[in-house]
């Protein structure tokens, strides 16, 4: 069949029904076929986007050897043109979700901006503060330690050591400690109570949005130097949890 | 079945081509053809077809009588946007428009003025089978009515890689064919000429060489 292909051609040249065209205006050709196209219809006034997207996939389907119609293309069009935008739409919803679920709330946002940093000498119950204008790392919220039937001092002088270790092991430019509620990302709560002889101190380090706990302890001693140690133990375990 | 006479004086025969619309898929993933057809427009879409079809047919012609890219560009342009102005009261779209391509290498030739007058510009375009002689002619009227019985889509492959010596896999870009069909087809269109031929009497096809 080939040999006929080949001879049949050579009957076409001799009797000049073949009108060769070079390689480069056969190439220019088919480069401007649709730029051809679109300048008629602009001329015509009868091109838009539209129509010149679903040219764009008319043509490109027919350079790879596919024949669709111009009807077939344009519900190939819209079709992929859905599936794309439902694509879009969809990654964007996931996107936006796991952006939201992972940034800090807006709230959190302004506390970080206001929130005083810590007086190492502060007073239990005093809002500690410091130069707003330092980027704490950490930002902790501690009232103090709550007092249940133990001399009211004793437990300020406690509270207290506790503040200071806990500023002290994390840095003064690096953590705040607020007695202001609300002020924190985290939360230092805590008590002591006395039981006959013995003084129960117990605390706990909260996450605030997630109310994790993140350290709890809870030890008996039965003198107040004993209950100073403990505080010095227990800021060293606080400090140890804040990350 | 029409006859009509083409810019380069041949003899042809058309058979009118009907797009089959039940072709046409029904839909993809709830998009279908009847919710596509309001936005866009019968006329545009029947000029687009006609274009896609006719387009490296009309171009070829133009550029070997000019052998001017840009011009050719314009011409062809120009060609069509007659085309798309008489578009519904054209019957015969090859006829009408290897006339139209006559007509403005006529004008494109006056504005030129390579030629003295108009029967030179006509001579130029015209048929070169004119001049040829007594078996040479009589040969070339049965190929060109060989070709003539080709169904138009066979013939705008024809032209294509007969005609305009495109390759196969460039022929199929135009038509949307892979190379492979391109090939195929044209092997019909050539056993269907040379069925023609041996109806005729040409039996042995060296004999016309």
């Amino acid at each position: 069949m080939i040999d006929e292909i080949a001879l049949m051609r050579r009957v076409f040249d001799r009797y000049r029904v073949s009108s060769p065209l070079s390689g480069d205006v056969q190439r220019r050709a088919m480069r401007m076929k649709r730029k051809n196209l679109v300048s008629v219809m602009k001329k015509l006034g009868i091109y838009s986007p539209l129509y010149g997207m679903i040219l764009s996939l008319y043509f490109f389907l027919k350079k790879l050897g596919i024949g669709l119609s111009i009807m077939q293309s344009a519900v190939l069009f819209f079709t992929a043109s859905a599936v794309v935008v439902s694509s879009v739409a969809a990654g964007g919803y996931l996107l936006v979700g796991n952006v939201v679920v992972k940034s800090p709330s807006v709230y959190e946002e302004h506390e970080k901006k206001a929130a005083p940093a810590a007086e190492p000498d502060a007073k239990s119950g005093d809002v500690t503060g410091g130069n707003s204008s330092i980027a704490y790392r950490y930002r902790l919220q501690f009232y103090g330690l709550e007092n249940n039937g133990a001399d009211g001092t004793l437990v300020a002088q406690v509270s207290d050591a506790m503040r200071s270790e806990i500023i002290r092991l994390k840095g003064r430019d690096r953590i705040a400690v607020s007695a202001v509620p609300d002020r924190a990302g985290l939360v230092l709560t805590g008590s002591v109570e006395k039981l006959d002889r013995q003084y129960l101190f117990s605390i706990r380090l909260t996450e605030r949005r997630t109310r994790r706990i993140i350290f709890a302890a809870s030890e008996e001693s039965a003198t107040a130097e004993g209950l100073r140690d403990l505080a010095v133990r227990f800021a060293q375990s606080v400090a140890g949890n804040i990350q | 079945m029409e006859k009509i006479l083409t810019l380069s004086g041949r003899y042809s025969m058309y058979i009118p081509v009907e797009k089959n619309e039940s072709a046409i898929p029904a839909g993809i993933g709830g998009i279908s053809y009847q919710r596509v057809m309001p936005l866009l427009e019968k006329q545009k879409i029947k000029f687009t077809e006609a274009y896609a079809d006719y387009y490296q047919v009309v171009y070829g012609t133009i550029c070997s009588k000019i052998s001017n890219p840009d011009d050719t560009d314009d011409l062809t342009q120009e060609v069509f946007m007659h085309f798309y102005s008489r578009m519904n009261e054209v019957d015969n779209t090859r006829a009408w428009l290897f006339g139209t391509i006559n007509n403005v290498l006529m004008n494109y030739y006056r504005k030129k003025k390579k030629f003295s007058s108009d029967e030179d510009i006509e001579n130029y375009l015209g048929d070169v089978s004119l001049t040829f002689v007594n078996g040479f002619r009589d040969t070339r009227i049965i190929i060109d009515e060989a070709v003539g019985r080709l169904t138009e889509p066979e013939r705008i492959l024809f032209d294509l890689v007969a005609v305009q010596n495109l390759t196969y896999e460039l022929a199929g870009q135009h038509l949307g064919f892979s190379k492979r069909q391109a090939e195929y087809r044209y092997s019909l269109i050539v056993k269907n000429i040379r069925g023609f031929l041996n109806e005729k009497g040409i039996t042995n096809i060296e004999d016309l060489l």
